[in-house]
């Protein structure tokens, strides 16, 4: 229970601080003043811009780091099902 | 009926990863095939339909966490511990993608990789706090303390999540607003990959978070068949 109280007052405190920040910042342009819009490219114009390096290393590290979690959950869901039918063989056998 | 309910569960898990491959690959030809390039900033503009949908994910994975701390410290059930755990990994793996794709869009958009822009700081500061939740569950079998600690870690963490969403709104930054009701938007030609790449994510959190609940409950299950064990040699 005072965990809970803990994280309350110190989650209200992090609230509180982003009102306060706000409220001193409402000058500040709002979000659809600053609105950015994507538009299709046309013609030749692509070639300007060249960013294949970024946009693959973009994919690359988050296909890795999918991969990467996937390859944990697999092993730990492995070694824990190895676990629990040796644990279990050895529960019957006591029986 | 209990194994009737598994065998049902495990078929609807397999279909959801199904489902979940098949999206992944419509996003991808979509992404790469369909979508046109941008007119200012070309194919790096591409980045987009990975970096939202995760930071998507992130915003569920983290919020999940916080609902299940918050019933953990109220119930005290390993099942929302389950539930917090998994919501505070599979957020933690999108948000790192978050924070290494956005940077590598701002090398092209902005002419530098990072800035202590409000939403990116917001964001860094949002993933300290779950990676500290990690952190502290990844060092051996959690005990009471450490899951009461852990699960108040995970409702500290919960309203930086607003923080980051109002962030942008709030104080001048130069993090883009791009989907937003009024102003900004995208080409036509670009919705159906968007639309496509968050339900491929949609997909992929929920699997994700539904496979590492499944681990978890092996994991608490070793625990207490351990602890039975124990107690039985005494």
């Amino acid at each position: 229970m005072r965990a809970l109280v803990l994280a309350i007052v110190l989650g209200a405190s992090v609230a509180s601080f982003a009102g306060l920040a706000s409220a001193q910042e409402e000058a500040e342009p709002a979000a659809e003043d600053r609105a950015s819009a994507f538009r299709a490219v046309s013609g030749p114009q692509v070639d300007r811009v060249p960013g294949g390096k970024l946009l693959i290393g973009a994919y690359g590290v988050a296909w890795v780091l999918m991969l990467g979690y996937l390859w944990r959950l697999g092993s730990l869901h492995a070694a824990n099902a190895k676990e629990l039918e040796r644990l279990k063989a050895a529960k019957s056998d006591d029986e | 009926m209990a194994e009737s309910k598994t065998s049902k569960s495990t078929i609807l898990w397999h279909l959801l990863a199904l489902v979940t491959v098949a999206l992944i690959g419509a996003s991808i030809y979509l992404i790469f095939f369909v979508a046109p390039a941008e007119e200012q900033m070309g194919i790096v503009q591409k980045i987009f339909y990975l970096h939202v949908p995760s930071a998507y994910c992130m915003y569920v994975g983290f919020s999940i966490s916080a609902f299940g701390g918050l019933m953990f410290l109220a119930q005290r059930k390993d099942r929302w511990d389950r539930v917090a755990l998994a919501g505070a990994e599979v957020g933690m793996l999108f948000c790192a993608i978050v924070l290494i794709t956005g940077p590598l869009w701002g090398r092209k958009a902005w002419g530098y990789y990072w800035v202590w822009d409000p939403r990116l700081t917001s964001t860094l500061l949002t993933g300290m706090i779950y990676t500290a939740y990690v952190g502290l569950r990844s060092f051996g079998e959690a005990g009471e303390a450490e899951k009461r600690f852990a699960s108040a870690l995970a409702l500290v963490g919960f309203p930086m999540l607003f923080l980051i969403k109002y962030s942008v709104q709030r104080w001048s930054g130069q993090h883009p607003v791009v989907i937003t009701g009024n102003g900004g938007g995208i080409s036509g030609d670009m919705v159906p990959a968007l639309v496509c790449s968050f339900c491929a994510f949609t997909g992929l959190v929920i699997w994700l978070l539904w496979t590492r609940i499944r681990v978890e409950r092996q994991r608490q299950e070793i625990w207490s068949l351990e602890l039975e064990t124990v107690m039985g040699d005494d």
